[in-house]
């Protein structure tokens, strides 16, 4: 089972980019015949380490925003292997999705295949509805997909 | 020469919050400010929705305790619609009111602050973090996630999702809790209790460890502000307003929640975002830094203000938590809200068992309507990090024309910034910025859990930016952490 974890705040504008990304994720993958699981998140908190250590979880993929600042060019969706490890301490409460992956291995040794899909945010304000390059990255998805191979993401794209 | 040390978390939305430490011109310690430079716009956001919208709008705020706000929310609503909340529908909000504080304290302790206390609050950055905390107690590890994943299943399977759950209504609640719901709440309460009595025998059996941090992490006088019955007993949903002092006197005994404003004002500083709450009655003071009417809500102050907590394992461990105190009064150290927090998880789970005993919890009758009856609403919550206040006016249709939120963060400004004060007078030595520094301070924020970031999520690291600058305003050194 592909599990799909997109995170993100759908009243701070493109924060809840990755939401959008998430349900769009979803449906394409069904579309290619694959059993697909999304879990919609406000955040990242170490209780999601269960979900993905799930016996039927093959792969996992987190889909956030990302900041897109001093990046060349037209700001695009990005896709990248996730390793486990552990982030930086803060004076939040929310989690990076390579840590999510560090309990995973660490309490249940699981530790199945991760990516993080990310769509590019510039507006964080206090809104709903989205930046225009935010929205222009999320209509390439389809070209991001139809570049890796038909088994991605059950296998490397 | 006078020098500025900044600590600052970079995150997704700039500086969530920075530190700046002020030395004097002996290179001592004079203040700390704790800076909060985002601006929460949500009360602007809000105005021009109607008022039945509030309890979905509002959860948004927050991933950690979205359940505070819809519930405080939603009792604001109920004042402004007028109407009588059925019985079961107060019992449901009780319930998941309960969960969220399992699951958010269980967060704050075993996540966050965890590994401070059990690896050493000067050890290797490293390994001091949760995956060290892990590798040293895998078994503590998995069960503090369940224990968190049991508050996050409850309040799922009351209201059909984890976060967000447009659930509580204006007149009371949308679904009913179903017999196999009850038998899974009860079947895992067991496991729940097991994890706080470990992690209260490891607190209590280490306790020595930590005498100079209860002697500097926000150990002062103040006042404490909370919600109690009208018996007096702890109170997380609903009750009369109590003020307590320094000596353990109490200032108001139960104020009833429309009249909050008699006794709470606002300050605002320059430098911060974040208002400055204090107790109305004696003053903000003069600008020196000393402000009488300083108070603390949250966990530590909920403890202090109640007579008793009314379950039996809770008053069993508040009766030992009361002896903390000097001289028979309130507890004054802040680094005791470890202490009070797994004491509130144990209130909220024996409530939980209470509340699926019920006969009474799986009645379908969950809502009152109506219209618009009143102008003006107030809704009060004990969130799990401290008080929540929720004002609305409306128009006789309905829609918002006022939003007001005082969050417990706020309620604790005055005291967060004390404390770090606190802190770095203690262990700071010249404008040498040491790894054990910046996490003493951080856990000196993180002692009142407070929510700063979690209206939106930062991707990767938070790294930790330490600059010291002299008095002439140049840099002098900087530091990046993580």
């Amino acid at each position: 089972m592909v599990l799909i974890i997109a995170y993100g705040n759908s009243l701070r504008r493109d924060d809840g980019a990755g939401l959008i990304l998430g349900e769009m994720l979803e449906e394409a993958m069904r579309g290619r015949g694959l059993e697909v699981e999304l879990h919609s998140l406000h955040q990242l908190t170490p209780d999601v380490a269960l979900t993905v250590a799930a016996d039927e979880v093959a792969v996992v993929i987190f889909v956030d925003t990302r900041v897109a600042v001093l990046e060349q060019g037209q700001p695009a969706l990005q896709l990248a292997p996730l390793t486990s490890g552990q982030g930086a301490s803060s004076l939040g409460h929310q989690l990076g999705a390579a840590t999510i992956m560090a309990y995973a291995s660490l309490l249940y040794q699981k530790c199945p295949p991760a990516w993080l899909l990310t769509v590019p945010g510039v507006d964080f304000d206090h809104g709903e509805g989205l930046s225009e390059i935010a929205r222009e990255a999320l209509q390439t998805l389809p070209a991001l997909l139809a570049e890796l191979t038909p088994k991605w993401p059950l296998s490397n794209g | 020469m006078a020098q500025t040390i900044h600590i600052e978390p970079v995150t997704r939305i700039e500086g969530h919050a920075k530190i700046t430490v002020h030395l004097d011109d002996a290179g001592q310690v004079d203040d700390v400010k704790f800076h909060v430079v985002e601006f929460r716009g949500f009360e602007k956001f809000c105005v021009g929705r109607t008022f039945p919208e509030m309890p979905g709008i509002t959860m948004r705020i927050c991933g950690i305790c979205p359940v505070s706000h819809m519930l405080a929310s939603a009792k604001a609503c109920d004042v402004i619609q007028g109407t009588k909340v059925p019985a079961t529908a107060q019992k449901l909000r009780r319930l998941i009111n309960h969960a969220q504080y399992t699951q958010s304290h269980a967060l704050s302790f075993f996540h966050l602050s965890a590994p401070d206390l059990m690896l050493g609050m000067e050890s290797d950055p490293a390994t001091r973090n949760v995956v060290g905390l892990i590798l040293a107690n895998p078994d503590l590890g998995r069960k503090a996630i369940r224990l968190r994943q049991f508050g996050q299943d409850i309040i799922r399977m009351v209201t059909g999702k984890s976060v967000h759950p447009a659930w509580a209504t204006p007149g009371g609640v949308r679904e009913p809790l179903v017999q196999s719901q009850v038998d899974e709440i009860k079947a895992r309460l067991p496991e729940a209790f097991e994890t706080v009595e470990i992690a209260v025998n490891w607190l209590l059996d280490n306790y020595s460890k930590f005498e100079r941090e209860v002697a500097t992490y926000g150990d002062f006088p103040s006042l404490y502000i909370g919600l109690v019955t009208p018996e007096g007993g702890l109170e997380h949903y609903d009750g009369l307003l109590r003020v307590m002092d320094a000596d353990g006197r109490l200032l108001e005994k139960g104020l009833a929640n429309e009249r909050w404003r008699e006794i709470i004002d606002e300050a605002v500083e320059p430098w911060s975002y974040l208002k400055f709450p204090y107790y109305k009655p004696l003053g903000y003071g003069n600008g020196n830094g000393s402000v009488p009417g300083l108070y603390r809500v949250g966990p530590l102050a909920r403890l202090n203000i109640c007579d008793f907590a009314g379950t039996p394992r809770a008053d069993r461990e508040l009766r030992n938590f009361r002896r903390l105190g000097k001289e028979g009064k309130p507890v004054t150290s802040s680094f005791h809200h470890h202490y009070a927090r797994l004491i509130e998880i144990l209130f909220s789970l024996e409530r939980i068992e209470e509340l699926v005993n019920d006969p009474t919890i799986m009645d379908t009758h969950l809502r009152s309507y109506g219209g618009v009856n009143e102008l003006y609403g107030v809704g009060i919550m004990e969130a799990p990090r401290g008080t929540l206040f929720h004002e609305y006016q409306v128009d006789e249709t309905g829609i918002l024309t006022g939003v007001n939120l005082l969050v417990a963060t706020g309620n604790n400004n005055l005291a967060m910034n004390k404390t770090i004060t606190q802190i770095a007078k203690a262990y700071m030595s010249g404008n040498k910025i040491t790894e054990g520094l910046c996490n003493r301070v951080e856990h000196g924020i993180r002692l009142y859990d407070p929510c700063l970031s979690c209206s939106t999520h930062a991707v990767g690291q938070m790294p930790m930016q330490i600059q010291v600058f002299d008095a002439r305003g140049a840099l002098v050194e900087e530091k990046l952490r993580g």
